[in-house]
């Protein structure tokens, strides 16, 4: 488990980072922090990267004393400042593209919520409550997925700025079971619905 | 150093566009509910839900161009939107809760 988070982290760092196409690159990270600082931050100046680094050798290392529960804080600003005090700046793109993946998974929850209504109105069972059996796992889908991905968000932020491996998601594996489920129940319905009336 | 710069540039414009899409994706979902809930005789809820997922679509979209505009055209840092990322997530959860009382009713 922890040598594919190593792999997938190398992966995303190689795809953008021409002089890091080894997967070992978060382990070389972590055993030599001013290297890793140069590799990391492959945008900001020399003199910047030395100075954040100073600040840095007061961090705790262990992965669960430094990922404190934040739910009870969610909606204050310090949150926000928490997180920006936690660790290194990582290279701008990655926090971009952490946020775009956030944002892709916020939209794939509006569009289940949005199918389970499109469902709701638009089939028509015999028995009037069985759409309902459809619409309302994707809906209660679209809100589960919203509010994991917001956390998984947060986790990978964490990790990145703690120059830890990211953890793999769980989501991926729930959107697909979910839609599976949703639509194989859709399918044995229509026929249960048809033979029965 | 310079593809990195522009790597940078182009990672911003794309969460941009992104920003962009989820704002319109809320404003779709709130014309879905609304006239769902019209056609379920639950005006009420319609219209309420409608009516704050045009303020927030524009909200999102209007804090997507303000982040596009704060970042810079080659960005060495990003802050992380966690605020943000948490008032979008809570409204996520509302409109689903607003889904489900539609369909309810439906």
């Amino acid at each position: 488990m922890a040598q594919a988070c190593r792999f997938a982290a190398g992966a995303l760092a190689s795809g953008l980072n021409p002089a890091a196409h080894s997967p070992d690159l978060w382990n070389e990270a972590s055993q030599n922090p001013l290297k890793a600082g140069q590799m990391r931050w492959g945008l900001g100046s020399g003199g910047d990267v030395t100075e954040r680094r100073v600040s840095d050798e007061s961090k705790p290392a262990g992965r669960d004393a430094t990922r404190p529960h934040t739910r009870s804080r969610l909606l204050s600003r310090s949150l926000e400042h928490e997180l920006e005090q936690t660790g290194t700046d990582p290279d701008p793109r990655f926090t971009f593209a952490n946020e775009r993946t956030f944002l892709a998974w916020n939209r794939t929850a509006l569009a289940l919520i949005a199918a389970g209504l499109a469902a709701a109105q638009f089939l028509k069972f015999n028995l009037h409550g069985l759409r309902l059996v459809i619409a309302v796992p994707l809906i209660v889908l679209g809100a589960v997925l919203a509010f994991a991905s917001y956390f998984h968000w947060e986790d990978s932020e964490r990790a990145m700025r703690l120059q830890q491996p990211l953890r793999y998601s769980w989501m991926p594996r729930a959107l697909t079971g979910g839609i599976t489920v949703v639509a194989g129940c859709g399918a044995i319905l229509a026929v249960i619905d048809r033979l029965v009336h | 150093m310079a593809q990195a710069r522009l790597d940078a540039g182009s990672a911003r414009e794309r969460t941009a566009l992104s920003w962009t899409r989820s704002a319109l994706n809320i404003a779709a979902t709130g014309v879905l509910i609304a006239r769902f809930g019209f056609t379920a005789h639950f005006d009420a809820v319609g219209v309420a839900s409608a009516g704050a997922m045009a303020v927030i679509a524009l909200v999102t979209w209007r804090h997507g161009r303000s982040l596009y505009r704060d970042r810079g055209i080659a960005p060495t840092r990003a802050v992380p939107q966690a605020r943000a990322l948490v008032l979008l997530t809570a409204t996520t959860c509302l409109i689903a809760i607003a889904a489900l009382i539609v369909t309810v009713a439906l």
